[in-house]
């Protein structure tokens, strides 16, 4: 006969674990990462079956739960780390773009803007030239331009900033989960196979994976007692994790890119930051956003160079030749993160020409309630309060320092030091250098231009001021000092008369055209002060030609970063679905549907009564004999 | 194919997630009436709606311009217009006063009109524009074009050419003229302005008893240089006014370039108004079906009927 309790009892428990089961699958069944598992329910072996010529007639040994078994697939696993990984990379690159297309495009505020309104308030001054109103109109537009390259400079250095912080926080994470996973497999080598325990093990060891491949690009290799090797990138990648433990990862900024470092501490050597994760989409971000300030940067320096050379080959109002109308360097002074105090500072440079080049550092001396202000090479140095002068650099100092504060004073240049060097409207050079003028008794009625033209040096010294550009005989031109009374005066320089050709003489050509009478003469000398000429401010209007111009080549920035972001927006939302396909994909293998689970709940339930029906009928059928007497 | 609960319920909320964008996104078109918001929602376009802005700020700039040249001209033309009403009068009386039977008493009256027609002549060339600027001094707009010298006698003192302002990149209208090209004229006694002409003509009325050819002469002089100078001032208005005409031409087409560059931005940038609303309704319609369905569906469980 056979043991009708015992089947009883062993489908009782094997039923019952079956049953914890499915109550776990249903608990944990809005855990990410849970993958669903089942009792794997089998017979008991067979005892008995030595004896070759005994026939077994015991109708077994029941049942038993051999192990838990855990859904899983690891290519489909595999595929989902992937592409949320490539998903990540396109989420965070697009944020961060968003961020710089921003800060860049601000429309008719914006650089754009600004270049339009400095030619076109250049355009009144030419209208104008003697107008006070529109040169200070010009200055200020140029004010704005500059205030313009410097947000901008200061924009790219604050989002510089931000990614770089979110890639050392990335870098950080991928480190401690790196680590945990060191520690995960040590515990996963000493479980068994099949238990609860091994099963949520292993469910771990795929979050940590998954958060890891949505931070980096790895290649995962599972080994048989269900422990990883993790690489960065792909198989032939550095290795990140392996059996002996997890090798630290470290960040660097490098010509303007994002590189890593494995093992930070022993190896200097960089690898460049793999294809997919929100590493990747950070390091594509810091790539533009380095980019574009640096073709901020060199657009600032060749508007400046370029407005420059015009200026200076002008003079101003006051007759007085055009120096620089826009510097690209100044000093600023940039408080120590560890100030605690609440100092106000102002600066002013009263010389460039002694500013220290390698820099400054000043600081605060609580106990003696003194500023120190020295180069930073400690060649030279002044201490007081207040007001402090040292190098041509002239200190206001006020509020509430405290004792330690810290300031580094150094020159910036490019966009982010960009200035206007005048003040005064006068001082706008719109004026040709050189004006020519028809001498009031000529006969003919030939006229005169002037054009600048600092090449040109025919005339032997001592070079005068002035020059008179007379008619002789025989339509010949000479040239002669405006001062010189001798009669006759000497003769500079000479030549045929061609009408409209240009003559070169010194510092400037002059044309003469028309009927030109013999004994005419025109006097070229240095534009006098409060002249309406504007040649100057047209030269300097002329700057923004060009194909494309200033204004042409800051909206191919704009376009450069929108077409990137666009792109991103696009790929963003195509991987976004192929993520989410491969999640369904991977969760029809391993997720917890409810009505399956409910379905089970209700299968085992049954059998869980039916072997309970099991044990009372063994325990009748042993009473039937009892009874027997 | 079964489907994870949780996956099922995760997919669910971002597809409407993807649905609110959508909706957030026709909402901020709508209320600006622009279809591109970012440049990045369609780099080309943008790009090109930043050109035309910029070609529509320069094209106002030139019309700006061209009115600051218009009005600059309207006053030299006038001031040159009343020259010439001086000078036909001026010329009336050089007949008046060639005639030989003259006396002395007659000649000093037209002397004093002559004195009087010098002196508004004189005025005249100095005439100033709104900002106070002398129109026909050439360069140096501060100075008086013409003066009287210690001896009485009218001088130019002005220098250089009004400053040339850009109507285009490329072409330059002068603003005004230089007095003394303006008012020079070919005599026989050698090029010398009206004003010194008339000046000429005024000294011999006031010569008492001049010998008859000399005043002959000199009264053939005076109407030769009188009728040269309506002439020549003539001219000048004649020059004032093709300038004019060149502006008022380029102010037109600058303007019709405008309208031409305003609708093409406005086709780049602009929102189809009645086709966002219509996204819009659909985009709307298809939440409220995916929200309904979703609270459907998730009813669905076998767990109820147990």
């Amino acid at each position: 006969m056979s043991d009708l309790l015992g089947l009883g009892a062993s489908g009782v428990r094997a039923y019952q674990t079956a049953l914890d089961i499915v109550g776990e699958n249903i608990a944990n069944a809005n855990v990410p990462g849970y993958a669903r598992r089942t009792a794997v329910v089998a017979e008991n072996p067979s005892a008995g079956g030595g004896f070759p010529l005994t026939r077994q007639t015991a109708a077994g040994s029941g049942v038993n739960v051999s192990g838990i078994a855990r859904a899983y697939d690891a290519f489909l696993t595999s595929d989902a780390r992937t592409a949320s990984g490539d998903y990540t990379r396109a989420q965070t690159r697009q944020y961060w773009l968003s961020e710089i297309e921003s800060f860049l495009n601000t429309g008719s505020q914006g650089l754009s803007g600004r270049l339009t309104s400095f030619y076109n308030t250049a355009q009144d001054v030419a209208s104008d030239p003697t107008s006070l109103s529109a040169r200070d109109a010009f200055l200020s537009a140029a004010g704005e331009v500059a205030a313009q390259f410097r947000s901008l400079a200061q924009s790219f250095d604050a989002t510089r900033t931000g990614i770089k912080q979110d890639v050392d926080q990335t870098v950080d994470r991928i480190n401690d989960l790196t680590s945990a996973l060191s520690t995960l497999n040590g515990t996963i080598r000493r479980t068994a196979d099949g238990t609860s325990a091994s099963a949520s093990l292993e469910d771990e060891r795929d979050r940590l994976l998954n958060e890891l491949a949505s931070l980096t690009k790895i290649d995962v290799t599972t080994r048989g007692d269900g422990t990883v090797d993790v690489r960065l990138d792909n198989s032939t990648g550095p290795m990140l994790l392996d059996q002996m433990g997890a090798k630290l990862l470290g960040a660097t900024e490098a010509n303007g890119k994002i590189r890593l470092t494995l093992d930070p501490f022993g190896n200097s050597g960089t690898i460049p930051v793999p294809g997919s994760g929100v590493l990747a989409g950070l390091s594509d971000a810091y790539t533009q956003n380095s980019n574009s300030a640096a073709a901020i940067d060199t657009l600032a320096q060749q508007f400046i160079t370029s407005v420059n050379a015009a200026h200076g080959q002008g003079v101003d109002l006051n007759g007085i030749a055009g120096g620089d109308l826009f510097a690209a360097s100044s000093l600023v002074a940039t408080p120590s993160r560890t100030n605690t105090g609440q100092a106000t500072l102002d600066m002013q440079v009263t010389d460039e020409t002694l500013v220290f080049a390698g820099g400054y550092e000043l600081w605060y001396d609580g106990g003696t309630s003194q500023w120190t202000l020295s180069r930073a090479d400690g060649s030279a140095s002044i201490t007081g309060s207040g007001t402090l002068d040292l190098d041509g650099i002239h200190l206001e100092l006020g509020g509430a320092p405290k004792g330690g504060d810290w300031f580094q004073i150094e020159g910036v240049s490019g966009a982010a030091g960009m200035r206007v060097l005048i003040e005064d409207g006068a001082d706008v050079a719109a004026a040709a250098p050189w004006a020519a003028n028809i001498s009031a008794a000529n006969q003919g009625t030939g006229t005169v231009s002037v054009r600048s033209n600092p090449a040109a040096a025919t005339i032997p010294a001592p070079v005068p001021t002035s020059f008179t550009v007379r008619m002789g005989a025989g339509s010949t031109y000479e040239i002669i000092d405006t001062a010189d009374t001798g009669v006759p005066p000497t003769v500079l320089a000479s030549g045929a008369y061609v009408p409209g050709a240009w003559i070169p003489v010194n510092g400037f050509d002059v044309q003469l055209s028309g009927t030109i009478a013999e004994g005419d003469s025109f006097v070229v000398a240095p534009t006098a002060a409060g002249m309406a000429d504007n040649a100057n401010m047209l030269r300097m209007v002329d700057t923004r030609l060009g194909n494309p111009g200033f204004e042409g080549r800051f909206a191919r920035e704009v376009t450069r970063v929108a077409t990137n972001l666009n792109d991103t927006k696009a790929l963003a939302s195509a991987t976004l679905a192929v993520r989410d396909k491969a999640l369904e994909t991977r969760d029809a293998a391993s997720a917890v549907n409810l009505d399956e689970e409910a379905a089970d709940l209700i299968r085992f339930q049954q059998a869980y009564q039916a072997s309970a029906k099991i044990i009372a009928a063994a325990r009748e059928i042993f009473q039937t004999i009892i009874d027997i007497r | 194919m079964r489907v994870g609960t949780f996956q099922s319920f995760q997919s669910q909320v971002s597809r409407m997630g993807s649905l609110q964008s959508t909706l957030a996104q026709l909402e901020a078109q709508i209320a600006s009436g622009k279809r591109i918001l970012d440049p990045s929602d369609d780099p080309l376009g943008s790009s090109r709606v930043a050109d035309l802005q910029r070609s529509i700020d320069n094209n106002q700039q030139f019309i700006r311009n061209m009115d600051a040249i218009t009005t600059q001209l309207s006053f030299a033309d006038s001031a040159v217009d009343a020259m010439s009403n001086q000078m036909v009068r001026a010329k009336e009386l050089a007949v008046q006063a060639a005639n030989g039977t003259l006396t002395d008493a007659d000649r000093k009256v037209i002397s004093t009109e002559l004195g009087q027609i010098i002196d508004q002549m004189l005025s005249l060339s100095n005439s100033r524009d709104a900002a106070g600027n002398y129109l026909f001094s050439g360069a140096s707009v501060g100075t008086a074009p013409f003066a009287r010298d210690a001896t009485g006698a009218i001088v130019w003192q002005g220098s250089g050419e009004a400053p040339k302002v850009p109507i285009s990149t490329d072409v330059a209208v002068s603003t005004g003229a230089n007095g003394l090209s303006m008012l020079s004229i070919e005599t026989s006694g050698g090029r010398q302005t009206i004003l010194a002409s008339l000046s000429e003509f005024k000294a011999l009325l006031d010569a008492p008893g001049a010998d008859a050819a000399t005043f002959t002469a000199g009264m053939e002089k005076a109407l030769r240089d009188t009728t040269a100078g309506i002439d020549r001032l003539a001219d000048q208005r004649a020059t004032f006014g093709s300038r004019m005409a060149q502006v008022d031409t380029e102010t037109d087409r600058l303007k019709a370039l405008e309208t031409t560059m305003t609708t093409a931005k406005s086709n780049l940038e602009s929102l189809d108004v009645a086709a966002a609303i219509v996204q819009l309704k659909s985009a709307m319609t298809l939440l409220d079906a995916s929200q309904q369905s979703f609270a459907q569906i998730k009813k669905l469980s076998l767990f109820s009927y147990l």
